[in-house]
């Protein structure tokens, strides 16, 4: 279980999921921040602050969602 | 609902899945919750002063004025202090976290004080409507909130 960032965040970019993620887990990638989910405790604390409602819990996520959730094990495989 | 789902969680704290579903409410949704707590607190007040009103001349003062001072004034001004009490002690939960090597941002701690606050105001509120003076009307909350605030921040793991 892991939170994923989603497709809204592209156009967001503030980073203000990153101020309060208190493992330092999410990261800034090319077009879109990630959340590495091998270190994601599920705190919740991101998806109250993001204001465009990009980050979800990956059980809640829609089947088209799901690249999302695999960027994010392959951004975090190559850093 | 999400009132009644927000004070369930809440005395459930300090435990780890209720802080956690806690996290995941808003910021509006907590002044919310903090906003209706403070009616709550103060309905004793109220209460007394509704069956005082008839025994007291207030200055001639139009009845209408009274009662829209007592449910509206009255209760915005304590919500005002509440604010400020939350933010000075989660001033105080900022030197906590720095203690134990925690990293929480200023907002999360201010949330987490407002959820924490539950408990303690529950027994505060038996205390007003008993009519309890005692010198632990006071201690008692706060100690409570400091030991809950600390097993909250106990949660996280350590920054490394
Ligand atoms: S808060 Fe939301 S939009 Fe902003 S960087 Fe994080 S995920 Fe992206
Ligand atoms: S759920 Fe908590 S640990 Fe996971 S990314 Fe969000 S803030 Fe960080």
């Amino acid at each position: 279980m892991a939170f994923v960032i989603t497709a809204p965040c592209q156009d967001e970019m503030a980073g203000e999921c990153v101020e309060v993620c208190p493992v330092d887990c999410i990261e800034k990638g090319q077009d879109q921040y990630y959340i590495d989910p091998e270190i994601c405790i599920n705190c919740g604390a991101c998806l109250s602050v993001c204001p465009v409602s990009a980050i979800v819990e990956d059980f809640d996520m829609m089947p088209d969602e799901e690249k999302y959730l695999k960027a994010a094990e392959e951004f975090f495989k190559r850093s | 609902m999400n009132f009644l789902i927000n004070v369930k969680n809440s005395i459930q704290l300090p435990k780890k899945e209720a802080l956690f579903r806690l996290n995941r409410v808003s910021m509006r949704d907590t002044m919310v919750y903090a906003l209706i707590f403070t009616f709550i607190l103060v309905l004793p007040d109220i209460f007394h002063a509704f069956k005082s009103y008839q025994e007291v001349d207030y200055f001639g003062m139009p009845r209408e004025l009274y009662f829209i001072q007592l449910i509206i004034l009255y209760p915005a001004t304590i919500f005002l202090f509440v604010v400020i009490g939350l933010s000075v002690l989660s001033g105080l939960a900022v030197i906590l976290r720095n203690l134990l090597h925690r990293k929480l941002a200023y907002q999360q701690l201010w949330k987490m004080t407002a959820f924490s606050l539950t408990i303690p105001m529950i027994f505060y509120l038996i205390f007003r409507i008993f009519q309890i003076e005692t010198v632990w009307i006071n201690l008692l909350p706060l100690m409570i909130y400091f030991f809950l605030i600390t097993k909250m921040i106990l949660v996280f793991p350590r920054v490394k």
